[in-house]
Parts: structure tokens; sequence; C-alpha cells
């Protein structure tokens, strides 16, 4: 590797945030060498040259770095040349490095981040070929930290105050209900276009309460909206869901997703699963956090809390678990930078979009935002820690469960203590692992509250170079970012500060509080932001299709005292979110990516809402609200999705592949994707047949025979609809052409049966018959030896078997399943040389023996060209040792097969071959029962795209 | 999915010369590769000829294979992950020096996780392969007879001696934060052919490793793009997979229901102005149709014949590498291999033993992996890699046994394979009792650099935008080590 090389990716680095360039005056005299060019020259210098060394080339080779030792922000640099020699070549300007490296023609590739386009190199060649003239009094560089700061605070959409918009003028202006209805109209009519026609009832009622509660609207719901005609049906729906108990647990889960919620702290030694990783009390913030969604406790109240709730003043002592939101996050094996970084991270892209994280190593590159703040803040949570004592918020309402764990949390924490007075370490770990199980689990222990406290004396931070605690840079004061706040930005001085960053970040004057949030509403209401980048506002992030809406909304939101419902309600309420989710044709060739939501943005079940549907379809959902995690997802768990133990360390697959929120960090959007894994959870996972048959139990299904009946009762259920007539007879086509069998494999090996007994000639009949008891894993035999005590030497394999003793004959035994005529093929083969050989007899139930065959040392064929049998008649394939069964192995594998000529056995099988067939004991046999044509029928119901879209 | 940075130049070769025709007959008849992207190209979906996703097309379609930066030799990779960290000295770089120090300090020992002592000769020999004449110790006597062409990385380093951030680091490019593993970058950046089978398969018998699914996970990438984590100590199809079988309907019978889920789907498409999604998902049913049948068979080495099963051998190692190489001939993009749960190539005591045992699970199966590539057209256009998180430490650890090694992140042994890199070639050098890379050092994010090159990325432009900034596997390093392609 050339040297050259890995300076060209040092240089990457910095082209990577090309820095926004300025030309600066510098004083008379500090023009460097040369006599000042003509006026011409110098405008072309200004203009075609100038911007690109600053832009291009000035990152790496300027006033900051100067990789190989080169400087392109002033003609002494240019000159003087840098590691390799000189760059400019005076005397042949055409073989200047300079020109070579900018023309990709040689080894050195400059910029490394892509070739200049041809006009630019040849404006180079030209200015080269003039003596390259560099006109006095200016030299190029990037702005400085202050002057972006100022700069953003000016001109950055998101860091200008909020300001309500004037209502623009509308055409349609009957459509327009509100001033949303008016916001997104102007912009719809500017491009020629109309909104999307109102959802149809059911679509509107469907969406509104998944929107609020995550639940599908039940039967009842959906009869009681259609019928009702007054003009305020709607609004009266809106009412009912936002003062539903669930309204709180659907939009619970979207802030769990802001705040990385998890019931874990993430990786530890060990395994997972292990106790040693579970917060026990995670819960109790969840809880939190449901509980003032339904109170609609005002959100800067809610930011509040969750930043400070330990210095404020609280109604109610559960609302201490609000600093859940700091603490339930990664815990790094107890590092603590990262920790911090973590929790950094979770406040300021999650309240505020900015990208602080960032500016860890070194002053952001793009947003306004000076090492100095990430640094204000790590000195805030450097300051704070989480007590060992857990302060509690509540008690268990049942005294007597109390008293239980009480009597064993007690002597194992005693235990703990003494343990770590010995020192030691490992031992106290374990049993702090007993005590987080049963803290956990046990009903009786009761809410703790995972609070942090500030440190006695808080940390005065100072800048870590590079992120690196062992380079401590300048020191710096305990506040928040001076974008948001600029000159009002003042060091925090109570404590921590915590207190001061949450006024800072839960107050009217700062531009992004409002913003955010209103953004990340919209986008759960839409499918979709107003903002691209939900945690990004900064420089980098999109900037907002639709500002006035959004500072609209904002504004509105602070209004109305941070009420959270009323800004669901102001939402809901407009023809906006009332439209259809098919828009007009031009709408979507002009829009095809909904920017202007003229229509509404069709969406498939998040994996919550789809779970918890198919619970409450099945009749099973538990409705409580709030309490311990559950910890598995399908088993026995009826509760709602919400409340599944999260391990940060170990999400299911199957909440992945929906797309669920790695919780490893602040998430700001869900991804979508529509992938088959989606569609193998429901074809084949149990708890999906689980519902079906539940719902078919209930009496709401189950209390009608009638096939049209209870084809209507379902459609209710699982669309809220009835069926149209063409549905109605494929249904019942469907239903009543299915056949119910067992799997073919499973129906299949049944058919046989590997037993021994006896075939009495004179009889034509098995007089006694057994299945074999001892399956080997390639063959039924007496017991695990042989020859066996009791049944000797009797055996079959796949291929063939062994005979016993007289009266243990080996018996491969079929049932019929069906009347049908079949044809059997097969040859019995016995490849001893010595021994009197085997006979074999192919012996039906009703019809006798049907056949019979000796084969000594050879080949015998025993092919049936043609025979009819009854459902349920018995053929029995017996080998017999004849006198003796010495050297009695035999080969015979029937293959039995349906003629063409006659009807096929259910499900249509139409082969049984002894050999492919053979398997071992079936699992649990007698319990496997074939699904009915209802639950095939009801199943598929939940597979179609009416049921996993929301319109 | 805007905001990614997935620069796209030319299409693959895969999906310029099969026509919509000639795909569906190819899945009819079990070859399944089928490329979602032909289909939909054809259909004018995919946009440009340079191949750019549009955010639904990304989101409908996340897995449909799309080009990479320049086109890349590699189209799939087998990661064969000693973790632990396997003792270089004892394997692929032999120091005879050791044996003239054995006992006595060194002249310069560095630090590592835990204390050391004098120089430890490794109790294995070394002898010269084929034409190369690399030397290769004698745990590997299968490896070794394909040592022409292995490219073989003696000076690799990593940054601490400990294993969580050094396997981040070689997962997932950072030792700390929270960054998408390598499988899943790839499986971002270009998709993967088979739709029916996952595109970043993970296969580690009886448990995870450490870092557990860490070390595969897509982080902020989209979840999709996370590796499906196999226990290949299961055996039956439906352990192995969730949800890949029905208990309750066989193939007919599910066909039948899924017939009648797709004629409501149709009449319910119509119903409503046309939106990808619903197309989206109504073919998505059909291929998770598929992907039971394929990956049962995928999966199920009973099909193969006798004579392949006993070149590889016998025990979980060669079951999972022929299952690889299943997954492999099938499409399948990035498998990643673990030798065992835990850390199986840690050792600190007893290293004669544990490295000789280890050796001896997987050798017989490599070297038949190699030889089968080879016979089967794979050989160009697979990049097979071999090694862990890092090295071991060329002293002894001091503890009672005193008879194994420690952690080594100064210098260390990573080997690769296949059509794109150099055979029979050393790289780099360790010092002479190999502690410390010194000749030609390559970082773990050269080799990252290298690999993703090797399929066709510039690996400073497989970008995505998050948390205000763009983000790749190199983090800000990087350099792909040229000398190793061939």
């Amino acid at each position: 590797m050339t040297n050259q090389f890995s300076q060209f990716s040092r240089c990457l680095r910095i082209v990577l945030f090309p820095v926004a360039v300025l030309l600066v005056g510098l004083p008379a005299g500090a023009q460097q060498g040369g006599a000042a060019p003509s006026a011409e020259a110098a405008t072309f210098f200004e203009k075609s040259i100038r911007p690109v060394l600053a832009e291009k080339c000035a990152p790496c080779h300027g006033d900051k770095v100067q990789s190989a030792n080169l400087r392109l922000d002033s003609k002494a640099g240019l000159t003087k040349g840098g590691d390799g020699g000189a760059i400019i070549d005076a005397a042949s300007p055409d073989k200047s490095r300079l020109l070579a490296a900018i023309q990709y023609s040689g080894a050195l590739k400059m910029p490394p981040s892509g070739k200049l386009p041809d006009k630019t190199i040849a404006d180079f060649a030209a200015w080269l070929k003039q003596g390259a003239p560099w006109p006095a009094g200016s030299v190029a560089r990037g702005k400085t930290m202050e002057e972006r700061l100022a700069d953003a605070r000016l001109h950055l959409w998101s860091l200008k105050p909020v300001r309500k918009p004037a209502m623009p003028a509308v055409k349609l202006a009957g459509w327009a209900r509100t001033p949303i209805d008016k916001l997104i109209l102007s912009k719809l009519e500017a491009k020629g276009l109309t909104p999307a026609k109102p959802a149809d009832k059911l679509a509107l009622l469907r969406r509104a309460t998944y929107d609020l509660t995550g639940l599908p609207p039940t039967p009842a719901e959906v009869d009681a909206f259609m019928a009702d005609r007054a003009p305020d049906a709607y609004d009266k729906v809106v009412d009912r869901l936002l003062a539903s108990p669930h309204y709180g647990e659907r939009w619970g889960r979207h802030w769990l997703d802001v705040a990385r919620y998890s019931d874990t702290l993430g990786y530890l030694v060990g395994n997972v699963g292990d106790p040693g990783r579970i917060y026990p009390y995670a819960y109790t913030y969840r809880d939190y956090v449901v509980r003032s969604l339904n109170e609609d406790k005002p959100y800067d109240l809610f930011v509040k809390e969750q930043l400070a709730a330990d210095q404020m003043e609280l109604k109610d002592k559960r609302d201490l678990a609000a600093l859940g939101f700091i603490t339930v996050g990664n815990h790094y094996l107890g590092n603590g930078q990262e920790i911090i970084d973590d929790r950094i991270d979770v406040v300021c892209r999650g309240l505020q979009a900015m990208t602080v994280g960032c500016a860890r190593c070194h002053d952001h590159k793009f947003d306004p935002i000076p090492a100095a703040d990430y640094y204000g803040l790590y000195g805030v949570f450097n300051s704070i820690n989480e007590p060992g004592d857990l302060p509690l918020i509540g008690e268990p309402e049942d005294k007597k469960a109390f008293n239980a764990f009480m009597a064993k949390y007690t002597p194992l924490e005693q235990k703990r203590l003494q343990l770590i007075k010995d020192k030691k370490n490992d031992d106290a770990n374990k049993v702090r692992d007993q005590i987080k199980m049963l803290e956990l689990n046990d009903p009786g222990a009761p809410p703790r509250a995972m609070v942090v406290q500030d440190n006695e004396r808080p940390d005065e931070p100072h800048i870590l170079l590079r992120g690196n605690p062992a380079t401590p840079g300048a020191s710096v004061s305990r506040h928040f970012l001076q974008a948001v706040l600029g000159d009002s930005s003042k060091p925090f001085s109570k404590g921590s500060g915590r207190l001061e960053l949450a006024e800072a970040i839960a107050s009217p004057t700062n531009p992004l509080t409002a913003r955010v949030f209103v953004n990340r509403v919209w986008m759960y209401h839409f499918g979709k932001p107003l903002v691209a980048t939900p945690s990004d506002f900064g420089v980098r992030g999109e900037p907002p299709a639709q500002p006035q809406l959004l500072d609209y909304l904002a504004a509105s939101l602070m209004e109305n005292g941070w009420s959270i419902k009323k800004l669901h309600r102001q939402i809901m309420l407009s023809s906006v979110y009332r439209q259809s989710s098919d828009a007009p044709e031009l709408t979507i060739k002009k829009d095809p990516e909904n920017k202007l939501f003229g229509r509404m943005n069709r969406r498939r079940l998040e994996f919550e809402p789809l779970r918890d549907t198919l619970l409450s379809l099945s009749g099973s959902l538990d409705a409580s609200v709030g309490g311990r995690p559950v910890p598995a997802l399908f088993t026995s768990n009826t509760r709602r999705t919400l409340y599944t133990f999260v391990d940060r360390q170990d999400i299911p697959g199957v909440l992945r592949t929906f797309d669920f929120a790695d919780p490893g960090a602040h998430s700001p959007q869900r991804s979508v994707t529509t992938v088959p894994q989606q569609a193998l959870f429901l074809m084949n996972n149990p708890f999906v047949l689980q519902q079906v048959k539940a719902l078919l139990a209930r009496p709401v299904v189950a209390g009608t025979a009638d096939p049209k009946l209870k084809l209507k009762a379902l459609f209710r259920e699982v669309y809220g609809r009835a069926p149209s007539t063409v549905e109605l007879a494929s249904s019942i086509r469907f239903v009543t052409g299915w056949h119910s069998q067992l799997p073919e494999e499973a129906a299949a090996g049944r058919a046989w049966i590997n037993g021994y007994g006896t075939y009495t000639p004179e009889q034509h009949r098995v007089t006694k018959f057994a299945p074999l008891p001892f399956f080997t894993g390639n063959a039924w035999q007496g017991g695990d030896k042989l020859p066996d005590a009791k049944l000797g030497w009797v055996t079959l394999r796949a291929d063939g078997g062994h005979p016993g003793d007289p009266g243990f004959s080996a018996i491969r035994r079929w049932v019929s399943p069906a009347a049908m005529t079949i044809s059997i093929q097969g040859t019995l083969n016995h490849p001893g040389k010595v021994g009197d050989g085997v006979e074999a007899f192919l012996v039906s139930s009703i019809q006798g023996c049907l056949g019979d065959w000796v084969a000594q040392g050879s080949v015998v064929d025993t092919g049936l060209k043609q025979i009819a049998v009854e459902k349920g008649e018995i053929l029995d394939f017996v080998v017999t040792c004849r006198k003796n069964n010495n050297t009695d192995s035999f080969g015979w594998a029937p293959v039995l097969e349906v003629l063409p000529t006659s009807r096929a056995a259910p499900g249509g099988v139409l082969r049984w071959d002894a050999a492919a067939d053979f398997s071992g004991p079936a699992p649990d046999a007698t319990a496997h029962k074939p699904l009915t044509a209802w639950e095939v029928y009801t199943q598929a119901l939940l597979l179609t795209n009416e049921f996993l879209f929301i319109d | 999915m805007s905001n990614n940075k997935r620069e796209y130049h030319s299409p693959e070769l895969e999906h310029l010369f099969l026509n919509r025709r000639e795909l569906l007959k190819r899945t009819g008849t079990g070859l399944g590769m089928l490329s979602l992207s032909a289909m939909l190209g054809e259909q004018g979906l995919l946009g440009t000829p340079a191949g750019a996703q549009t955010a639904t097309q990304a989101s409908l379609h996340p897995l449909a294979p799309h080009a990479t930066h320049f086109p890349g030799k590699v189209k799939r990779v087998i990661h064969l992950f000693m973790n632990g960290g396997p003792s270089q000295v004892d394997t692929f770089d032999p120091k005879p020096m050791l044996t003239q120090y054995h006992g006595k300090p060194l002249p310069a020992s560095l630090a590592t996780e835990r204390k050391t002592g004098a120089a430890y000769r490794s109790p294995f020999q070394f002898k010269k392969y084929g034409q190369s004449g690399i030397e290769v110790s004698d745990i590997f006597p299968n490896v070794a007879q394909h040592v022409d062409d292995l490219c073989i990385i003696r000076s690799m380093h990593a940054d601490v001696p400990n294993h969580e951030p050094s396997l981040m680091l070689l997962n997932c490019g950072d030792s700390q934060k929270e960054r998408p593993s390598m499988g899943s970058w790839v499986l971002y950046g270009m998709g993967t052919v088979n739709q029916n089978l996952p595109g970043f398969i993970v296969m580690c018998p009886g448990g995870y490793p450490i870092k557990e699914g860490n070390n595969w996970r897509s982080a902020f990438l989209p979840g999709i793009y996370q590796g499906t984590y196999i226990n290949t100590a299961n055996s039956r199809i439906e352990q192995l997979i969730e949800n890949i079988k029905n208990s309750d309907l066989d193939t007919k019978q599910q066909r039948k229901q899924l017939d009648l889920v797709q004629e409501f789907n149709k009449k319910h498409q119509a119903d409503h102005v046309q939106d990808m999604q619903l197309e989206a998902r109504i073919q998505s049913m059909e291929l998770a149709f598929r992907m039971q049948m394929e990956a049962t068979d995928a999966f199920d080495i009973s099909k193969e014949p006798a004579s392949v099963r006993e070149r590889y051998g016998s025990g979980t190692q060669a079951r999972q590498i022929l299952i690889a190489r299943r997954l492999a001939e099938r499409g399948v993009r990035y498998i990643q291999l673990w030798h065992g749960a835990g850390q199986p190539w840690d050792n600190h005591e007893d290293i004669e033993t544990n490295h000789r045992m280890l050796a001896k699970q997987c050798d017989q199966a490599i070297g038949a992996l190699l030889t089968d590539l080879k016979e089967r057209g794979m050989w160009k256009d697979t990049l097979v890699i071999w090694g862990g998180e890092f090295g071991r430490t060329p002293v002894v650890e001091l503890q009672a046994k005193a008879n194994g090694r420690d952690h080594n992140h100064w210098g260390f042994t990573t080997w690769m394979a296949g059509g794109a890199v150099k055979g029979g070639y050393v790289h780099g050098a360790t010092d002479d009792f190999g502690f410390k890379a010194v000749d030609k050092p390559v970082h773990v994010h050269d080799l990252q650099a290298t690999i993703l090159h090797t399929l066709g990325f510039n690996h400073e432009k497989l970008t995505y935008r998050y948390s205000g900034r763009d983000y790749r596997l190199t983090d800000l390093e990087g350099n792909v080590v040229k000398e190793l392609l061939s």
C-alpha cells in the first residue's frame, strides 16, 4: 500500500463533509508573491478556480489539515508543493502534477471523492498556463462555528421561531373543514390537483380505530357507526376512541420506539436470558407512558417529567417512573461514556431531532453543534447516578402477596449485602440475579421507578478530544444547545442541570420541541411524516414540504396547552385525514410519493396490531392495561403485544421481520417492508391457527350451522362487512369442496402399520395381528435387541424385513381409505443362500387370500394388476418363515397405485409406497386431527390483503 | 430509503439474460432462482438503467437483486468464523524462532488481556504444501492440500484484545456502537438472487456465539437485512427456520387455500386504484409458498449422494459446511458459519489438545467445500473467508496449566479463497515471533473494504443516511488491499 493511497482515504474523510466556503478579506500586504494579476485574470480565478480549491481541495489541504504537507489555500502553498515535491511546473504547465492529479491520468487521482467536471479541469489547465495567477486579499476557508451558529439561527428552518401561518385562499372552500385542510388544499391546487374523495364509512372507522387503539372496530361498533346518520357521528367516534384506555397503549408503543424501550440492559457476559440482564422495573416506565397519554398529560409536562421528575413536585408519585426515559437504554457493559452518549442521543434526537452525537469527537460537520455543546450535555449526564435502592411508587393491591414476596426478598437481600461485605462479588451477583427474577415475576413485588438522581458534586466537563477521555481539552459549562437557545443560553447551575435542561426543551420558545412532536404524530396518523427525517431537523435533514402546516400544528399544540389529544382530534377531524386511500389517477401520476397528502396512505398492519387483532378475533385478548411484562410472544400469552417482554439482545425474528423498532438505540421511524417471511408467519405459525379455531368456536360463529350464515358471521368479524354474492359463492364452493385430511405425508405414513402375527391358511385370514412395539430409527422390531425375548427375530424395515418363528410372521398392514380400484406392484426377494426361504401371502380382510408366493434364494414378482377394495378394507402383506427362520432376511416393499379409471383417495392421494412411506411412530398421532374446511377457510381470510392493510 | 446512496452503474449479468417466461419456467421446475428484479424490470418498475431503487421499490422489494457500484467478481460469501480466536502460530503462520525462545522471555512482549509469560513454541509441525510451498500446520492437513488456492493474510490486526469489541469490529465495523453487520450491508447493497431463501444466513450449532445476535444485526438498516440465525445442532427443517412448515396442511392443500386467498386479493385489488403495495403483497405470498419447499430442500443434506457426504465427513461442522454449499448453490448471498456456541477457539489452556480437536472437526469439510466449489464451477464467484476475531499470543498465558495462549489483536491470520483473490499467496507478515503485524499490516477495516470490493462495492459509497450522516461499514477508515485481488 503506497503512502499516497492512504492519504486518499484521509482526504476522503474530510471531503465527506464539505465545508461551507467563505472568502475572508485579509489585511493588505498579506498577499503572497507575484505581481498582481489583471482584473480579468482575477475574475476568472475568483469565479472558476478559487471555489474549487476551497471546496474540493482545502478540506484536506487547508488551514486545518495539510495532507501530504500540502496547502492549496494560498499561492505560497501552491508554489511550495507537498511531500511529493512541486505540484506546478512553471516551464511546462501542462506537465504539472496538479493537472495530472485532477485529470486522473496518473496513479495520484484527486480529489478522491470523484473526478472534477471536464470544464473545471480545462479551467485549471488554462489557469496554470497563465502562470497560476492568485489575486491578493483573500484566502479560502470554511466558516467558523460561531458563524455557522449565527447563520443557522437565522436561516435553518427548524430553528426559526414557530409562527402560526396565515391561511391561504382555496378554491374548493367547501371541502376545507379545518385550517389543516386549507393548507394542504392550497398546495394541491397549486399543482392543479384535487383531493381524493372521502373514505367510505367502514374504511374511516377501521382507520380511526386502528390509529388510536391498535385494535379493529368490533362489529357492534361498526353497526352503531353505520346507523348513526348524525353529522357529528364521526366526531363522536374519535372522542370515544380518545377516551379508550387502549389509546394509551397504542400511542405508548409509538413513544417506546422513540425511547428505545427494553426490559433488558443489553449484552452482558453469559447467555441470552440471563437474569442479570433484566430490568425488572422497566415496565413501570412503560406504564407511566401509557397512563400519561391516557390522562392527556400536556406534552411539555410529559417531557419534563421524563428528564427531571425527581426534581419536580409530582401529583402522583407513580410519575417518578418517567425517568425510565433516561435509564431503560443499553447498558454497554457498564461503559459510562457509551451510556452517556446513548442518553444524550435519546434526548437530542428523540425530543429535538438534533444529531448531537456527531459532536462527540469534533464540532458537528454540518449542523451548528459545537463539541462544546455535546460536552455541555455530557456534564449533565455525568452528574447523575442510579441509586441501588429504587424508590417504591406504589403498593401491591394484594397485601398477602406482598408479604409473601417480602418473606422471600428480605433474606436474599440480606445475604447479598453480606456477600458484598465479604467481597464475594460473584456470589453477590448471583443472589442479585435471584432477586431480579423474583422482582420480575412475583405478583407481590411492589412497583419501583427506574430513577436517576444528581450526584452530590456535579461534573465540571471538559471537551474530550476525539471523544477520548485520555485527552481532555477545554473546560465547558453544563448547558443546552446554543443553536436552540442562542444568546439566552446560560450555564446550568442547579445540580446536574437536568431540570434546567428539561425546561429548555419543554418550552414554548424552543423552536424544535413542538415541531418534532407534531411531526411524529402526523407520521403515525398518515404513515408518513411531514419532515422526512423525523429525528434530524438539521441542515442535512429534509426540510418539510409543508412548512406552514408543520408550524400550524406546532403552534396549535402549544396554544392548546400542549394537549396531545386535542392534536389528534384536530388532525383526525380534518378532511385530509378523512380522504380515501384511492386517489384520482392524476394525483398518483403527479405526486406518486404522496408528498402533498392528496390521499390517505394505505398501511400494512404493524406486528403489534396484527397480533392483537388475531387475539381479539378469537375472543381471547386479555384487555387489561399495564403490569409486568409477559415472557413469550405466542404460547399462552393473550395480553396485548405491548406487554411482551422486550429483550434488547434477542428480539424474536418474527418481530424484526415485521419491522419492529430495534431498541438498540432511539428509533426515528420504523421501516416498512413487505416480505415473504411475514406471509409465512400467517400461513404457518400455530398461533394463527389457534386463533382461527377459537374464532370458529365463538357463539357468534359456532351458533349457526347454515354455511351462509356462518360465512356472513366470519366476514363481519374479520372485515366488518357482509360478503358480496360473488364472495359468498366462491366461499361456499371452497368450504364444501374441501376434503379434510392430514397432510399427505402424515396420512400416507399412517396408511401402513408395521406389525406381526399369524396367518391361518385354513381360514384364509390373518387371525392374530399386533403392531411391532419398538422402533430403532430404521426398523420396527420386538425390542432394542434381536432376537427379542418375546417376539424373536421379527423385523420390518423400509425395504423388507425378517420373519420370526411361526406365529410371528412379519406383517405390513395397509388400510384402504376409500372404495377404489388399485394395482399392486412389488417383488419378493429372498437373497439367502441357505435355509428354506420365505413364503408370502397377500390377505384381504374381506376377500381372503389374494396371493401366495415362495422365494428361496430367488426373486419373485408379487404384482396384481387390478383389485377393487372397499373403504376400511385391510390388506396384509404377510411373510412367514416356512419351517425355520434361518437366514430369512427378505426384501418386499409393495407399491399400491390407484388405477386411472378409479376415483382417488381423499385429498387426491394416488399412491402408497411401503418403502417411501416407512416411518417411525407418528408424533402424537391421535392428537393430530386434520383441519376442517372452516378452519382452512377462516385462516385464508386472515391471509388476505383486505385484512392486513388499513385503507 | 430514498436517503440511501447505493450508486449503481451496471446491472448484474443475471438480470440481463432471463426473460420473464424463462424465469418462471426455471422457478416452476424448482431451480428457484427467481430474479424478482428481472420480472419487475420487465414490467418497467425498476426505474433507470442505473438501477437505483425508488423508495417505494426498496420498501416493497427490499431483497430484489440490484447492481453494485461496479461489476464485482464475487456473487456470494461463505464466512467460516473460528470464534474465540485461532492461534496464528499454530495454524498458518509458522515461527521457528519460537522454538528457539521456548520457555524464555521474548526480547519484547506486548500487552494483551491477561498476564503472559515466556515464549511458547507451537506443539504442531509445519510442512510445505503445493507449488507455492506455503507452510501449514499439521492440524489442517486437508485445507493444506488447497494452499495454492488460499490467499493468506498473515498481517491482520484489530484494536483491542477482548472478544466483544473485536467481534463487533470484525462483523459490524465498530467495536462499540450499534452498527449493521457486514452481511446486512451486503444484502442492503445488492439484494439476493433467490427470493425463496433468506439472503443472509447465519449458522451456529448449539446456541449463540458471544455477543449473540449483535453479530448479524441490521441495526439501523431495515430489519429484513438482518441475518437469519439457524441452530445447526437441530436437524429438522421446522426447527431450523421459523414458520417454514405447516404441520396441518400439505403443499397441495395449502395451494388450494392460497388460491382462494389470491382470488380474494385480486378482487380486492380490482376494487381499488392501482397500488404497488397490494401487488407486492400478492407476490410475496407466492414467494412464501415457494420458500417453504426450497428451504426444506436446501437444508436437507440427505439429498446429497453418499460420496459427497463422505467427502465432507461426519459431525456437525461437516453437516453445516455442506449445508452452506447447498445454500451458496441456491443463491444465498451471505452465509456465515460459526464454529460453535460461545467461543470454542478461545484456548487459554490446553491449546494443543483443543486446537487439534477443533481443527479436526472442520478441516476435512473445509477441504471438501473448496474442492466442491471448484467442481461445481462456483469457485470464480464465491468468496470463502476463514478466521477469528483475533489471534493468540506467541507467549504462554500465565495460569495454572501454562499451556495455552491469550488473545492477540496485534497480529493474526485470516485467509480467503475463491476466484476474486490471489491463490498460493501470503500477504504481509508478523514479527519473528508472530506477535505483531509488521509487514503490510491489514486492519480489519481494510479487510472489510477488500471484501466489499470483491463484491463490486466502493466501501466508501455503500452508505446509509442515519442520525444526521451517512454511515458505512468501514466508518471513516479502510483501504482496499489491492495485492490480495487476483
